[in-house]
């Protein structure tokens, strides 16, 4: 499989490392254990298909096999995260499609992973799902409209009867007060 | 949940991000406003973060329950409390109907032998129900069907009803029972005596 151009381009100017240099089998399973999940959710939030995703994450992992050992480790996570993301854009790309506005959704919870991160993503998946239960009502409304019936802000303004930028604003708030929250 | 969640400046900028990072996801950005995003994943975690953050706030918000989306969560229906009713009716609907049937003259003996009935039909129902409000599950939590014969066992034994002594038609521990039986059963049992 040719690797993606920017992803070629970085192979090509790389020098060819040392076999004894690169990531051991059981670093990169560490790294995969540390990020797949959410390496994942990132990558779905740019192709928004879960077997696109699935194809995006081997080729990253591919390319940390051979080239992980060349980044610092403290920002190892940023560098596998800036790799994925140009696969999935060369993935894209070679579908010829820009990503899809509906999707199915793949599982909340990794079916991959080991059981105590799955008990510790279901929790996290609860945990937020009680949160967004929680939010003032005004701001957990439209952050519903627009996520489960799939309204516009635009549409979700003209629903409620107010400005864009106060639907908007809600939204804003509300993702804040998520983020300050899961924190 | 009445706090504000970020003073402006750098919060704001954090959060017009993760606005950006939800409307990306959700395919609401035109094209410029899509590149512009791209050109910003390629560079910056925080992105990259906040659109991650997008797609899991998303998909815990799609898997909400439906109904209790707004206002109070419903309160759970407890299934010992309907079963409890349903036989209340149906011991109230027993009674009178034995007391309509049965001729005036010849219930005394009849009704106190009814009576009886009536109240240990009561208590061993009662014993079944979920009175002490824990679920049924934390109540049998071995799930093993022997350990709830047990426990129907322990309380027939715990009340002392002896149905085969007519010496002692009624429960010996009487007095704490009567406390339990509601008014209505209590008045029932008089008015058929």
């Amino acid at each position: 499989m040719n690797p993606p151009p920017p992803i070629r381009y970085a192979l090509e100017r790389a020098p060819v490392p040392e076999a004894e240099a690169r990531l051991r089998p059981e670093d990169i399973a560490a790294l995969y254990d540390a990020h797949r999940a959410g390496l994942g959710r990132f990558l779905f939030g740019v192709l928004r298909d879960a077997e696109l995703v699935a194809d995006a994450l081997q080729q990253a992992f591919a390319i940390a096999l051979e080239k992980g050992h060349q980044c610092d480790p403290d920002h190892r996570k940023g560098w596998l995260y800036r790799v994925a993301f140009h696969a999935a854009l060369e993935i894209r790309a070679r579908h010829g499609r820009a990503a899809p506005v509906s999707f199915t959704w793949p599982e909340p919870v990794d079916p991959a992973a080991s059981p105590e991160q799955r008990a510790i993503q279901a929790e996290r998946l609860d945990r937020l799902r009680e949160l967004i239960g929680g939010l003032p009502p005004h701001e957990r409304e439209v952050l519903l409209l627009r996520v489960t019936d799939g309204l516009t802000f635009a549409q979700i303004a003209a629903r409620l009867r107010c400005p864009l930028g106060t639907a908007l604003s809600r939204a804003h708030t509300a993702l804040s007060r998520l983020k300050a929250r899961m924190t | 949940m009445s706090e504000k969640p970020r003073p402006a400046a750098a919060g704001d900028d954090a959060a017009r991000l993760e606005l950006a990072a939800l409307r990306y996801f959700l395919g609401e950005l035109d094209a410029a406003g899509q590149a512009r995003f791209e050109r910003r994943l390629d560079r910056d975690q925080t992105a990259r973060d906040a659109l991650e953050q997008a797609v899991w706030i998303c998909q815990a918000a799609d898997s909400l329950p439906a109904a209790p989306a707004h206002g109070a969560p419903a309160r759970p229906i407890r299934r010992g409390s309907w079963r409890l009713t349903a036989a209340a009716v149906l011991m109230v609907g027993v009674a009178l109907g034995l007391m309509r049937l049965t001729p005036r003259a010849a219930t005394h003996d009849n009704s106190a032998a009814q009576a009886e009935q009536l109240v240990a039909l009561w208590i061993e129902l009662g014993a079944d129900d979920d009175t002490d409000g824990r679920p049924e599950d934390a109540r049998d939590a071995t799930g093993d069907p022997d350990d709830a014969d047990t426990d129907d066992a322990d309380a027939d034994g715990a009340i002392g009803l002896d149905t085969a002594d007519p010496e002692s038609p009624m429960p010996a521990a009487t007095a704490d029972e009567d406390d339990d039986l509601p008014d209505w059963l209590l008045l029932a049992l008089g008015g058929g005596r």
